[in-house]
C-alpha cells in the first residue's frame, strides 16, 4: 500500500470511528444521567472512552490476530473474550437501535410506522456490517463530512441564541457518584469494546502506529459532541437542558437560517440517524469478524441473525 | 461502495418524515395562542390566519376559543368547535392574561414545553389574551407574527433587553419578565401598543 493510499485509509477509519463513538451517545448521554452536572461529567466521560480505546484496542489485536494453532489456553482465552465481547456488541446495537426508535417515533414518524423502520434501519446496517471494509469506510467518510459541516452550520447559525452565563461550571451539581455508577459504564466504557475490537481485527498492525486511528477518531466524536453539547449548554442552561428528553434536538429547533428556512434540524435527524447506523453497523461486523476466528463461513450469517435478534427485541418492547 | 450507495438517499428520505400527514387543507396553522383565566375557568384562544386561493394579498384571521375548567378541558372544546385539525408548528406567539398565575400559569408553561410548539415562540403579557387577538393588527394580518417583529425592531432599535422567547422564560420558570401588549383602539388607533413589562415572581404577576 502507498503512502497516500496509507494515510487515506487512515482518515476513512477515523470517520469511522468518529461516527461510532457519536452514535446513540448525542441522543442518550450525557443529559439524561448526569442532569446538570454534565460541564463536569462529559470531559470525564471523554477521557475515559478514549483510555478504553487505547488500552482495549492493542490487546485485542494481540490476541485475535494471530493464528491459534494448536495453543489450547490461547484458543480458550480467545473464545471467552469473544464471547464477551458479542454480548457486549448485542447490547450496544438493541440499545442504539431502541434510542433511534424512540427519538424518530416521538419526534418525526408517524403511529404506526415504527415497525417498517425499524426494519428498514436494521437491514441498512446489516448490509453495512456485511459490506466489504473499503466500502463501509469510503460510506462512513462521506457521512462524516456531511455530518461535521451539519453541526458547524447549526453551531454558528445557532449562536446568536447562546448566554455566556449558561457556559459557567457549577460544582455543586456535580455528583461523582452519579458519574461512576451506570453513566460511564453503560453510556461510554461499554460501547468501546466493540469498537476497539472491530478495529484490533480489521487493521494491519504497523509498529507505533496502529492505535492512532481509532483513537484520533473517539477524539473526532467526542469533538462533534462537544459542539452539540456546548451549543445545548449555551442555548439552554445545565438545568433546563437536563429536563428535556432530546436537548440537542430541541437547541437546533430554536435555529433559523434566513427568513424562510426556520426548520434546519432536520440536519440534526440525518447526523443522529447515521451515527447510531455506524454504531449499530460496526457492532454486527466486530461480532462477525470474531465468530469469523472460529467458524470462517459461517460468519457471513451472522450480521443477518443478529439483525433479526435486534429487531424481535424491538417488536417485543 | 455501490452497493451500499442506497443508504445515502434512504438517510435523505428518512430525514424527510413527519409526525402528522395530515394534508394542509385539513389543518388550521395557529399563529398565536392566548390563555386568560378567571374565577374557575380557563380560556385558550388561538389565532388562524387563512389566504384563500389565488388571493394571497388577502389574509383573512380568524380566532377561536375554547373554555373549560382546566387547560385540557379548555383545549377539548376548542378542538370539538372546529372542523380542522390545530396545527401549532408555525405558532409564533403565545400571550399570558392578567389573570393567569399560579396553577393556570404552570399549565400554560407545561403546554408550550410540549413537543407541538416551537420552543422558539415569543411570550407576551395582556390584559385580556383573547382580545388582543381579536381586535386584529394595524401592520400586519396577524397578532402572531406583528408583535414578535414589533419586538424585534424594539430589540434592535432601543436596545430592550428582551427574554421573552419560551425557552428563555422556561429556563427561569418561576421569576421571568413579559412585554406587556394592549389591543389596538380601532377608534383611536396608536402604532405601537408595547406598553413596557410585566414581571412574574414565584408564579404570581406583578406590573411594573
Amino acid at each position: 500500500m502507498t503512502r497516500a493510499k496509507t494515510k487515506r485509509r487512515g482518515l476513512h477509519q477515523i470517520a469511522l470511528a468518529a461516527l461510532f463513538t457519536v452514535g446513540n451517545t448525542l441522543l442518550r448521554f450525557p443529559w439524561k444521567n448526569t442532569g446538570a452536572g454534565i460541564s463536569i461529567s462529559f470531559p470525564v466521560s471523554a477521557i475515559a472512552a478514549v483510555c478504553a480505546v487505547a488500552l482495549v484496542y492493542p490487546a485485542a489485536g494481540k490476541l485475535l490476530r494471530a493464528p491459534f494453532r494448536k495453543r489450547i489456553p490461547r484458543m480458550i482465552a480467545a473464545g471467552v473474550f469473544c464471547a464477551a465481547v458479542s454480548a457486549v456488541s448485542l447490547f450496544c446495537a438493541a440499545r442504539c437501535a431502541s434510542d433511534l426508535l424512540a427519538f424518530f417515533g416521538e419526534t418525526l414518524l408517524p403511529r404506526g410506522t415504527e415497525v417498517p423502520f425499524s426494519a428498514l434501519f436494521l437491514a441498512a446496517a446489516v448490509c453495512l456490517a456485511r459490506a466489504p471494509r473499503r466500502s463501509t469506510d469510503g460510506f462512513a467518510l462521506i457521512v462524516f463530512f456531511a455530518s461535521c459541516v451539519a453541526v458547524a452550520v447549526l453551531f454558528l447559525r445557532g449562536a446568536p441564541q447562546f448566554r455566556a452565563e449558561y457556559g459557567a461550571v457549577d460544582f455543586s451539581v456535580f455528583s461523582g457518584a452519579d458519574v461512576l455508577s451506570g453513566t460511564l459504564w453503560a453510556e461510554v466504557l461499554l460501547p468501546m469494546a466493540p469498537l476497539a475490537v472491530y478495529f484490533g481485527v480489521t487493521t494491519p498492525r504497523r509498529k507505533g502506529k496502529s492505535v492512532r486511528s481509532p483513537v484520533f477518531g473517539t477524539l473526532a466524536g467526542v469533538g462533534i459532541l462537544l459542539v452539540c453539547v456546548l451549543q445545548t449548554l449555551l442555548t439552554f442552561g445545565a438545568e433546563y437542558a437536563a429536563a428535556l428528553s432530546y436537548p440537542y434536538s430541541r437547541a437546533v429547533r430554536v435555529v433559523s437560517v434566513g427568513q424562510y428556512a426556520f426548520r434546519p434540524e432536520i440536519l440534526s435527524y440525518l447526523l443522529d440517524y447515521s451515527a447510531c447506523l455506524f454504531r449499530t453497523a460496526v457492532c454486527f461486523a466486530s461480532v462477525r469478524r470474531l465468530f469469523g476466528r472460529f467458524l470462517p463461513r459461517a460468519a457471513k450469517w451472522v450480521p443477518a441473525l443478529l439483525g433479526l435478534g435486534v429487531f424481535i427485541y424491538l417488536y417485543l418492547r | 461502495m455501490k452497493k451500499i450507495a442506497w443508504l445515502l438517499p434512504l438517510c435523505l428520505l428518512l430525514a424527510a418524515c413527519r409526525a402528522d400527514v395530515s394534508e394542509p387543507e385539513e389543518l388550521y396553522l395557529v399563529s398565536a395562542i392566548g390563555f386568560d383565566a378567571g374565577n374557575a375557568d380557563l380560556r385558550v384562544s388561538v389565532e388562524v390566519p387563512l389566504t384563500r386561493e389565488n388571493e394571497a394579498d388577502k389574509m383573512e384571521v380568524l380566532v377561536f376559543d375554547g373554555t373549560g375548567n382546566n387547560l385540557t378541558a379548555a383545549m377539548r372544546d376548542l378542538r370539538a368547535k372546529l372542523g380542522k385539525k390545530l396545527f401549532f408548528g408555525h405558532c409564533a406567539l403565545a400571550i399570558f392574561g392578567d389573570g393567569v398565575s399560579g396553577d393556570a400559569l404552570r399549565a400554560a408553561l407545561d403546554f408550550l414545553s410540549g413537543n407541538e410548539i416551537p420552543l422558539s415562540v415569543t411570550v407576551v403579557s395582556a390584559p385580556d389574551a383573547r382580545e388582543l387577538l381579536a381586535r386584529g393588527t394595524l401592520s400586519a394580518p396577524a397578532a402572531g407574527y406583528e408583535i414578535p417583529d414589533i419586538l424585534r425592531l424594539l430589540a434592535r432599535d432601543e436596545g430592550l433587553p428582551l427574554r421573552c422567547r419560551y425557552y428563555e422564560i422556561a429556563a427561569h420558570s418561576s421569576d421571568f419578565t413579559l412585554p406587556r401588549f394592549l389591543p389596538s383602539d380601532l377608534n383611536n388607533a396608536v402604532p405601537d401598543r408595547f406598553v413596557g413589562m410585566r414581571s412574574y415572581r414565584d408564579g404570581k404577576a406583578a406590573v411594573e
